[in-house]
């Protein structure tokens, strides 16, 4: 016996023996490995083996890369409701993470950080249809923060790891990292119900359990790639095996601004059905009238070919992009009729009414858990028997603590309209550094040539406003509530839309009407309609455009869009006389101070292109009758 | 694609002068741009491949296979769904001359061997010699043959060295004795399990808890074991196997200790013998709720309201804080504390020593009965507090005790409790007064107490107030007569379907309308199993079982609606017997019931006859604290149960209810040995075939709410 | 980004191209120079995967009932369409579904089967498409020190990839899943699922990623330098411990069942499960073992019968038996499952444990079934 032991037990290094006949491991390693482990056995004690340095460096940049990320990881706490994840992404507190953490938890939720300590935190903006929602920490300005990267740039392959609170396990409120490879991309979850719809997202098989919910997935150098939210759990019940969902990056991006807005955001819908034809080409197999696209010209039967500069070739394709997409944005898409390829430009509308998704948010229309089914809440399932606060499921009452007094503004369509009227005032005050606005009442008169050459007069004053083409003189009363008569003809409402835009110049965003912060939108440069743009490209958004941030008022029937950007300048503005008429578009290009030039467009057509070669601003007159007869003093006369 | 956002440069790399251009320079750029991408380019990628099989066959040879010999399975039958109850499983060399750690899942506390297989094949009958039930890690000794050479005793990698990021390696030996299996992954965290463990996403089971956490130089960092994700709710542990979630216990933590497990002892826990109000450990500070006298905090002299602010050195202002300086701990460890006291702040020093178990805690009461109330205390965050605790002070009396201390001291139903305050001696020092705004606050506050201590308790009747001094008695076993009752009409009675999307056959529930006001009591009632029980009755079709368990609810509507109960009668999942998977299905049953009823949390009951009564006891440890009441009707406890000695909040009555003669031996032995453990129990008059009593039951479940 | 870094992407693409137009011309010639071509995969995982999907195909067919999907994974093994998977209900169909990487659907035929290794092939009106081509028989790497080609058996820690439908998340063009991993290790299947046990006995890989999941079935087991290293197993059970099993069918044994099916391999023929799976009785070695009463009742040794092979190798009442030829032992069922796994005539060596123990007894030859000694 002890014989056999003795032959037996040196024989136990035989895993080293097999491995070494590896033709993988035909290098230093494993001998050497062998060497130590002959003397260790005699000492009884192993030394480490030796490590290919390149080995070491990668692991040093990983665990640099999550160190970083673990600092803008949020564990979310939702009482006796549970808790999740979620993921800094700026110095100011914003955190993203799902729809379905945060609505048990109700406005106000504590969030612990990784040094720590544990933050107050408002709710901000919810996205119910795309399970995303935005918070606020608070007590500091100076968060440590994750970037977003592009998520149309990972690969099936790449190295990812989640950052999260799986099973509330950070009681140090240090997230948990699992790390793992990006099993698929652009994968579609169907929604339950309508909502926790997951789009055109990832699929990891790092660890996503119970509990990382809202945490961020992030890439190799620590930057955000999606946010965690969903995994197909039925089989081991509420654990993982190899198979998680994130909401992708550049999805996150395109709700960011509307999120920031204090808004309830709504995904969008085309207004049209597709459905795979026995060629496999993916056509319109009904579509509403009442659609933009219809408006645009798309017709039953027509191809699609491509949507927000993505190739639609499955009907899951078209699915993945639409999901991706807040309602009211205007995306290009290309359809082919008989052969012959069309581009459109669509107005988005959206899934729900404001009221359903008011009426989702407060719990009332609870959806059928879908099949992978996002957990937010492993604490109270996973303590069966626990008592659940009354009428658990329904909004609980709004208790702010101290922290978060003030911060928090209940309105119809918004989840917190505090947040609106913050975003609304940066976006003024960036108008108001742009802008040196002429002093008091005084008349402008924009001059200048059209496309074909012939000369134009715009006079607006804050009694009237008028146009003098080579079709004739049109003028419209500009005082009180707009007059929604779209003058002059064929604009669509030109005049209506420079009156908004001087009031906007000359009252500001705050006292102009009813006027609230949309979000953003992608801006297409002049002669858009997707013929690409000259703009730079803020990754993912589509077709190259960029997002630009959006203020929305209302004056009668009247409603109006401006699009303004980062430096404040104004770059255009829409004007709808009425609700479900095409609006008027109006697109200003940057001069120094004044615009050089404005597009205007109606419907599919463009009105005309006006070069503005002077503005004359005349003090106060009596009447603008004779307006333009003496210039300013430094200007010329005409 | 990423060149899609580099000016200039071919875009993506198109047009044949482009492509050919580089493509000999990618061999040589590729590694860099691969580190900086995945953390591994493929040549690193083979790399560590290359290291990860060297740093396993390092560490192989002190990596061994453990099995229990000669133990049967216990507890519920049918295969082990959610997790794995047993099986062959890893260990790891500790000591040269023979010391093996493995984990309680290898070697469960009764088997006191195990046969361990080492390297190569041979097989050596190992003596348990100690046990770390904190850890739920297992000394064992096996003695080497004369002439053998030592065992390999690995390196501790220091804990403080550790970087979450870093690769592990996971090994143990269950698959096959000639090759450890191995399994790679990150640290995934260092703290875990309240600083008992670090966590690792590498595949983590049955096959290789016991068996080594390793680093990438082959370094020892921990020894894998399957601990409960408490915050989860989860006992075993086993249930994260293979999920991305492992965790193991530092190797230097396990050294720290091995004397003392070499020596035979057993290392249980630490307690301290507190409890707080919150039941968010993360928010919560942590504020004394409850506190034994007869608890290492009570002899230390902690008393409910104080707020403990240091502990082991480091300051705390959460419960989770705290916990995390207790649990790394073992009973017969000291513990400094710092508190701060009264509205003054003052700050106490105090010094406790944990202990492994504390003495049964009889729950002491006053013999009344308040009026119910839904779960809605302050503790409950986020929540609206319920109407009534605006509306009105105090607690109000429902029902007195008949002849308890309580009736004895004149107290009588509307009376309202505003106040007590315990006379002197009740818990050291002079003792404060304590304003009572919920029945938990007040049970709370009584749990802090022991049977026999004076209470000067506030009362409020119609305008005028009063203090009377009640002495507390422990919590009355016998089912009381004349519990009122409500008049309303069965028929307002629901009896409807309790389903949820993932419930094969749902419960039917008897649901009594109810206001916040006046929230339900429940009582699960577990019969025969679906089929009828018993291996050889027929197959009943799935819609016949429906209608009789529908039936069976019908018998509870009368007594349900009088006493406000909800009675929940679940259906087995196999048609022959009460299994595991139908304590997950009754949660979730619970869980969906509470969101068509206000529940009373103190009022939550679980009965069972014939085969349904084992299952209802097990289910009640399950499903923890919150069943406050269990009843066996013509059944006993099952076989090898483990009764945990009562602790504040966490008691409960037991009600045994036998047919005349029946097993009555077997009852009880199962009395004496509750009764020892700190339980109440009561008998029910004989059924005498009177058939099921629900009236009683339903007005035992309504006397659960006595405090 | 700094600009070196995305230089050296802009280098990447450029040279992917290059690898893409290389695996063109290896599937095209697959046919003809048997595995060549395979040299060009691996460049990056990312590549290494994208190599792997082109040769794996979504399977639809039979099933949907609860707890029964259907569809599954394939492997395509031959230009012309073979396509190796695992029996399974989801094949119970008529009219089976096979869906390539790039969004051709194509009926396939059920071609034969080797139940034992759960093995079927199944074959589509395809050409050039892309493919692992499986060694002839008398070229298997047995051995993993050898890997011939895009096929290779692989030792315990090495690196893989996982390719699967599973959950049937991908369709149409749509690529199949990718895990990652590494072998676990290489031993013997024991497995069921509820009261099915697998009939195959012999070894299998592993994994330390879990594989077992709805479609994943059949899928493809790559190295990190795209060689195909085995074929993903079905949704199993470890019979020892009951936890999900996360397994894969080696290359070879795949290629051996794949031959066999076509009847141009050793295994021709061998398509019939074991004949030595039914348990075999322990009384005729002349041991008596304590009865069955619960749902494992642990070995212990009633009786010895006077004169048997038992008696004479020493064993005694009430020892423990822990192995069977080594291999453990923890119930009465077990027992008599690892003796039918023994061939009659094969030594018979007891492992038990006697007064805190172990002893070995040696029974000599297995008496063959059905008679007595």
């Amino acid at each position: 016996m002890s014989l056999s032991f003795h032959r037996r037990f040196t024989a136990s290094r035989c895993p080293g023996c097999l491995w070494r006949k590896s033709p993988l491991t035909m290098r230093g390693a494993v001998p050497l490995t062998a060497i130590l482990l002959a003397s260790s056995l005699a000492a009884g004690n192993v030394a480490a083996t030796d490590v290919a340095p390149a080995v070491r460096a990668a692991e040093r940049e990983r665990i640099e890369a999550i160190a970083r990320a673990s600092k803008a990881a949020v564990a979310i706490f939702a009482g006796e409701a549970g808790g999740g994840s979620g993921v800094l992404v700026s110095a100011d507190g914003y955190a993203l993470t799902n729809f379905h953490v945060v609505q048990p938890a109700g406005v106000a939720m504590k969030c612990g950080l990784s040094d720590g300590k544990l933050h107050d935190a408002v709710l901000v903006g919810l996205d119910p249809t795309g399970d995303v929602a935005l918070i606020k920490l608070v007590g500091r300005d100076d968060f440590p923060f994750a970037e977003l990267a592009d998520s149309d740039l990972v690969e099936v392959g790449d190295f990812c790891f989640a950052a999260g609170n799986p099973f509330l396990l950070a009681t140090d409120f240090r997230p948990s990292i699992s790390a793992g490879i990006v099993s698929g991309t652009r994968r579609y979850q169907f929604p339950a119900g309508t909502i926790l719809e997951y789009a055109d997202c990832l699929q990891v098989d790092a660890a996503i359990n119970p509990g990382n919910s809202g945490g961020g997935l992030f890439d190799a150098e620590g930057r955000v790639i999606g946010v965690n939210g969903r995994a197909s759990f039925e089989k081991r019940g509420r654990v993982n095996v190899g198979v998680g969902y994130a909401i992708s990056s550049n999805q996150l991006r395109q709700f960011l601004g509307c999120l920031k807005g204090g808004r309830l955001v709504d995904h969008a819908t085309l207004g049209a059905t597709v459905a795979t034809a026995d060629d496999g080409r993916v056509v319109v197999s009904d579509i509403l009238e009442s659609s933009d696209a219809y408006r645009r010209g798309l017709r039953y039967d027509d191809e699609v070919v491509s949507m927000a500069g993505r190739p639609v070739r499955t009907v899951n394709a078209l699915k993945n992009i639409l999901g991706t997409l807040p309602a009211g944005w205007r995306v290009p898409l290309v359809y082919r009729r008989s052969g012959r390829r069309h581009e459109i430009l669509v107005r988005l509308a959206g899934l729900h009414t404001s009221g359903e998704l008011a009426k989702i948010v407060a719990g009332g229309a609870e959806p059928e858990a879908p099949p992978g089914n996002p957990d937010p809440d492993p604490q109270r399932r996973g303590r069966p028997g626990d008592p659940a606060p009354h009428g658990a499921g329904k909004k609980p009452e709004v208790v702010l603590p101290p922290a978060l007094v003030g911060l928090y503004e209940p309105r119809n369509g918004f989840t917190n309209f505090h947040f609106n009227t913050l975003e609304r005032d940066r976006v003024g005050r960036q108008m108001a550094a742009r802008q040196p606005l002429p002093a008091g009442d005084a008349t402008w008169v924009l001059s200048g040539r059209l496309e074909k050459g012939q000369p134009f007069r715009i006079e607006l004053s804050d009694r009237r406003a008028m146009i003098d083409l080579p079709t004739g003189t049109s003028s419209i009363d500009a005082t009180g509530e707009l007059d929604a008569t779209p003058e002059p003809p064929g604009s669509g409402g030109l005049l209506a839309a420079l009156v908004l835009w001087r009031r906007l110049l000359r009252e500001g965003a705050a006292s102009l009407g009813r006027t609230t912060y949309w979000g953003t939108v992608p801006h297409w440069s002049a002669a858009a309609a997707g013929h690409g743009s000259e703009s730079t490209a803020a990754p993912g958004t589509p077709g190259g455009a960029r997002l630009v941030d959006v203020l929305e008022t209302a004056a009668s029937s009247v409603e109006g869009r401006f699009l303004v950007a980062d430096d404040g300048f104004i770059l255009g503005v829409d004007l709808w006389p009425t609700p479900d008429a095409d609006p008027c578009e109006v697109r200003f290009s940057p001069g120094s101070g004044w615009p050089e030039a404005m597009e205007v467009r109606h419907g599919d057509e463009v009105f005309d292109r006006f070069r503005i070669e002077r503005i004359d601003v005349e003090a106060p007159a009596g009447d603008g009758q004779n307006g333009g007869a003496e210039g300013p003093a430094d200007g010329g006369t005409t | 694609m990423r060149a899609k956002n580099q000016p200039g440069g071919p875009p993506e790399g198109r047009g044949a002068g482009g492509v050919w251009r580089v493509s000999w320079l990618a061999v040589a750029i590729l590694a860099s741009v691969w580190g900086a991408r995945t953390g591994g380019t493929e040549g690193v990628g083979l790399e560590e491949e290359e290291a990860f099989q060297a740093a396993a066959a390092a560490v192989a040879p002190a990596v061994v296979r453990v099995e229990v010999a000669g133990v049967s399975e216990a507890g519920l039958g049918g295969p082990a769904e959610a997790s794995p109850a047993a099986g062959p499983s890893s260990g790891f060399v500790v000591g040269a001359d023979g010391w093996v750690v493995a984990t309680s899942f290898a070697v469960p506390k009764d088997a006191a061997q195990a046969v361990v297989t080492l390297p190569g094949g041979d097989r050596l009958v190992a003596r348990v010699t100690g046990r770390d039930l904190a850890r739920g890690l297992v000394l064992l000794k096996i003695d080497l043959p004369a002439g053998a050479p030592p065992l390999p005793v690995m390196e501790a990698v220091p804990r403080e060295s550790l970087a979450v990021g870093q690769w592990t390696l996971v090994l143990g030996r269950a698959w096959s004795a000639r090759d450890p299996s191995v399994g790679i992954g990150i640290l995934s965290a260092t703290n875990r399990a309240w600083g008992r463990a670090v966590q690792t996403d590498a595949s983590v089971s049955p096959a290789n808890y016991g068996g080594p956490l390793v680093d990438i130089e082959g370094r020892v960092i921990g020894v894998l074991a399957p601990l409960p994700a408490e915050t989860a709710g989860m006992m075993a542990g086993t249930e994260l196997y293979d999920s991305g979630i492992g965790f193991a216990v530092p190797l230097e933590d396990i050294l720290r200790v091995l004397p003392r497990l070499q020596a035979g002892e057993t290392l249980s826990p630490g307690i301290i013998g507190i409890g707080y109000d919150s039941r968010d450990p993360f928010t919560a500070p942590p504020v004394v709720a409850t506190c034994r006298p007869d608890s290492p905090a009570g002899r230390a002299g902690l008393r409910v309201g104080d707020r403990i602010v240091e502990a082991g050195g480091r300051a705390v202002s959460r419960v989770a804080e705290l916990k995390h300086a207790i649990a790394p701990l073992y009973a017969g460890d000291p513990l400094d504390l710092v508190v701060e006291r009264g509205e003054a702040r003052e700050r106490l020093p105090m010094r406790v020593e944990l202990v492994a178990t504390l003495p049964p805690w009889r729950r002491p009461v006053l013999g009344l009965v308040p009026r119910r109330t839904g779960g809605g205390d302050a503790a409950v965050a986020g929540a609206a507090p319920p109407q009534n605790a605006a509306a009105e002070r105090g607690v109000s009396v429902a029902w007195v005790w008949p002849d308890g201390p309580a009736a004895r001291a004149g107290v009588t139903a509307g009376d309202r409790i505003v106040s007590v305050r315990p006379q002197a001696g009740g818990n050291g020092g002079e003792p404060a007064t304590l304003e009572v705004t919920s029945p938990s606050i007040l049970g709370g506050f009584l749990a802090g107490l022991d049977a026999g201590a004076i209470v000067d308790v506030g009362i409020e009747r119609g305008g005028d107030s009063r203090s009377i001094a009640i002495p507390l008695v422990e919590q009355p076993t016998a089912v009381p007569v004349g519990v009122p009752a409500s008049e309303v009409d069965p028929a307002t009675t629901a009896v409807e379907r309790l389903g949820a999307a993932e419930i094969a056959r749902p419960a039917w529930g008897v649901l009594p309308a109810a206001t916040a006001e006046s929230p339900l009591g429940v009582l699960v009632y577990c019969g025969q199993p679906a089929g009828g029980g018993g291996a050889t009755a027929k197959p009943a079709r799935a819609a016949e079982v429906d209608e009789a368990s529908k039936r069976e609810a019908e018998r509870w509507r009368g007594a349900a609606t009088r006493y406000g109960i909800a009675v929940i009668v679940p259906q087995s999942s196999d048609p022959n017997r009460w299994g595991r998977e139908d304590i997950a299905t009754l949660a979730r049953t619970l869980d969906g019931l509470r969101l068509r009823r206000p529940i009373d949390p103190s009022r939550i009951a679980i009965a069972g006859s014939g085969p349904g009564g084992a299952f209802a006891w097990l289910a009640a440890e399950a499903l923890g604290p919150s069943v406050r009441g269990v009843a066996l009707l013509e059944s006993t406890l099952p076989r090898q149960a483990t009764i945990s000695p009562t602790e504040p909040g966490r008691s409960r009555a037991i009600l045994f209810g036998t047919l005349p003669g029946a097993a009555v031996n077997r009852v009880d032995d199962d009395r004496r040995r509750l009764e020892a453990a700190g339980y109440p129990v009561g008998l029910l008059p004989d059924l005498g075939g009177a058939g099921l009593p629900t009236e009683t039951l339903c007005s035992w479940v309504e006397a659960l709410g006595v405090l | 980004m700094n600009a070196g870094a995305m230089r050296g992407m802009t280098v990447v693409r450029g040279w992917m191209i290059v690898v893409v137009v290389l695996l063109g011309n290896a599937e095209r010639w697959g046919g003809a120079e048997g595995w060549g071509g395979a040299k060009a995969w691996g460049a990056s995982p990312e590549e290494t995967i994208a190599g792997a999907a082109r040769r794996v195909v979504k399977l639809y067919g039979a099933g949907g009932v609860r707890g029964l999907e259907a569809y599954q994974t394939g492997i395509l093994v031959s230009p012309g369409g073979h396509i190796v998977t695992v029996l399974s209900t989801v094949l119970d169909s008529d009219s089976i579904d096979c869906v390539l990487d790039d969004g051709r659907r194509y009926p396939a035929t059920l071609l034969g089967a080797d139940p034992r290794r759960e093995l079927a092939v199944l074959s589509i009106a395809g050409e050039d498409l892309p493919c692992y081509e499986l060694p002839p028989p008398d070229q298997l790497p047995t051995d993993p020190a050898e890997g011939v080609g895009p096929v290779a058996r692989v030792a315990p820690g090495s690196r893989v990839f996982a390719l699967s439908n599973l959950f049937g998340v991908a369709v149409g063009d749509e690529r199949v899943s990718a895990q990652h991993g590494v072998v676990s290790a290489v031993v013997p299947l024991e497995a069921r699922r509820g009261a099915h046990e697998a009939p195959y006995r012999g070894d299998v890989y592993i994994l330390d990623c879990t594989t077992s999941n709805p479609g994943s079935a059949g899928g493809a087991l790559v190295d990190w330098r795209g060689r195909l290293v085995g074929m993903l197993g079905k949704e199993l059970r470890a019979t020892a411990t009951g936890v999900w099993l996360n397994y894969a069918l080696p290359i070879d044994e795949v290629a051996r069942g794949y031959r066999g099916v076509l009847g141009t391999g050793p295994d021709a023929g061998a398509a019939s499960p074991d004949p030595d799976t039914l348990p075999y009785d322990v009384a005729l070695l002349g041991v008596v073992l304590v009865s069955d009463l619960l749902d494992k009742t642990p070995p212990f040794v009633e009786s010895i019968r006077d004169g048997s092979v038992a008696a004479g190798a020493g064993l005694r009442p009430d020892d423990l038996l822990v192995a069977v030829n080594g291999r453990s032992v923890a119930s009465r069922s077990a027992v008599q499952q690892r003796l039918a796994a023994l061939a009659d005539g094969d030594p018979v060596r007891l492992t038990v444990i006697r007064d805190g123990g172990i002893v070995e007894c040696d029974l000599g030859p297995k008496p063959l079934a059905g008679r007595r000694p």
